[in-house]
């Protein structure tokens, strides 16, 4: 998983990323605000990072506000945001998570407690990907169901259906050409008593 | 107990100066890494404290606010915890423009300040300037 580690003081930002690394993740850092969204705009729909720490206050635009747009940013919306804080003051925890932050740490940032949120930050966006996965699944198949949705016009004695160009054809080759069903032809027991009578009926 | 600036040069290694055990626990006992923090605090010390000390001098809230809060996270990541917490008043002073007693709060942090720099300049070994 990619991080990015946006703080514009160096002590801070150089033990977040040490930390982080040294747990395996690989991590991007930038030294304010404005250098973490160009992270982001440069890394769109390649390999943009999946999490986000992001320092409260920082020079220019601060972590709340890379929040923010992160939230109204469609590609982007999902990126799980952990804000750094030296701030414990509740109100401003709320208007941290009302900006769309999904967690948040205060410094001094241990590592312990940085990498348990982080790792719940990767669990959310593992689940994430697998819900979207699915959801293209079922998409998909939904698309396959839809086309054989529908008044399907069968004549009442040979059985042929009439297809889109207005001709008749077999119920097999149309089942075939409408979806993902492969026939295998045989006959049915009352098909091949009804058979075998004729065939005793006809002379030799 | 008397104030600070009453007490006589140290001939103990205080952890509210510097927690050093403390910051080995943050950087997993990197003791690399913790060398390379101190140098890079001692880097952004001077501008830090300029700002600051321009800020008290202009009586300017704002910019006393925004540089009290940069050298309190940063001390606060060092476990420097006597700086952290002078850096603090300064910036509450900020944050509210009530600036009766910068001066003096200005001073606090200035002494926790020397006794924090030769325990730093001692962390981060040879060649630190």
């Amino acid at each position: 998983m990619k991080i990015l580690v946006a703080e514009d003081d160096a002590v801070t930002r150089k033990i977040l990323g040490a930390t982080l690394e040294r747990l395996g993740w690989d991590v991007v850092t930038a030294n304010d605000g404005e250098a973490a969204w160009q992270v982001f705009e440069t890394l769109r729909g390649k390999d943009a990072p999946d999490l986000a720490v992001l320092d409260w206050m920082m020079p220019g635009v601060e972590g709340i506000e890379i929040c923010r747009r992160l939230r109204a940013t469609p590609g982007f919306e999902f990126i799980y945001v952990i804000l750094v804080t030296s701030r414990g003051d509740k109100q401003d925890l709320s208007e941290g998570l009302a900006a769309g932050a999904n967690d948040y740490i205060t410094k001094p940032v241990h590592p312990v407690e940085l990498e348990a949120r982080v790792r719940v930050g990767e669990r959310m966006m593992n689940l994430q990907r697998s819900l979207a996965a699915r959801v293209t699944e079922l998409e998909a198949a939904l698309g396959e169901v839809r086309a054989l949705q529908g008044l399907l016009p069968i004549c009442s004695y040979c059985k042929k259906v009439r297809n889109e160009a207005n001709y008749w054809e077999q119920v097999d080759s149309y089942l075939t050409s409408h979806s993902d069903v492969k026939i295998t032809h045989g006959i049915c027991p009352v098909c091949l008593e009804k058979m075998m009578e004729e065939l005793d009926a006809t002379p030799v | 107990m008397p104030p600070r600036s009453e007490i006589p040069a140290r001939t103990y290694r205080d952890a509210g100066d510097l927690d050093e055990a403390a910051l080995l626990i943050l950087v997993d006992g990197d003791r690399g890494l913790a060398r390379e923090l101190a140098v890079i605090f001692l880097e952004d010390l001077g501008p830090r404290v300029a700002e600051i000390t321009e800020a008290v001098t202009g009586r300017d809230p704002d910019r006393l606010r925004a540089g009290a809060h940069a050298l309190r996270g940063s001390a606060a990541t060092m476990m420097a915890n006597n700086v952290s917490v002078a850096a603090t008043a300064l910036e509450t002073m900020g944050r509210s423009g009530l600036l009766d007693g910068v001066q003096q709060a200005l001073e606090e942090l200035n002494r926790a300040l020397a006794l924090l720099r030769p325990r730093l300049v001692a962390l981060a070994g040879p060649g630190v300037p």
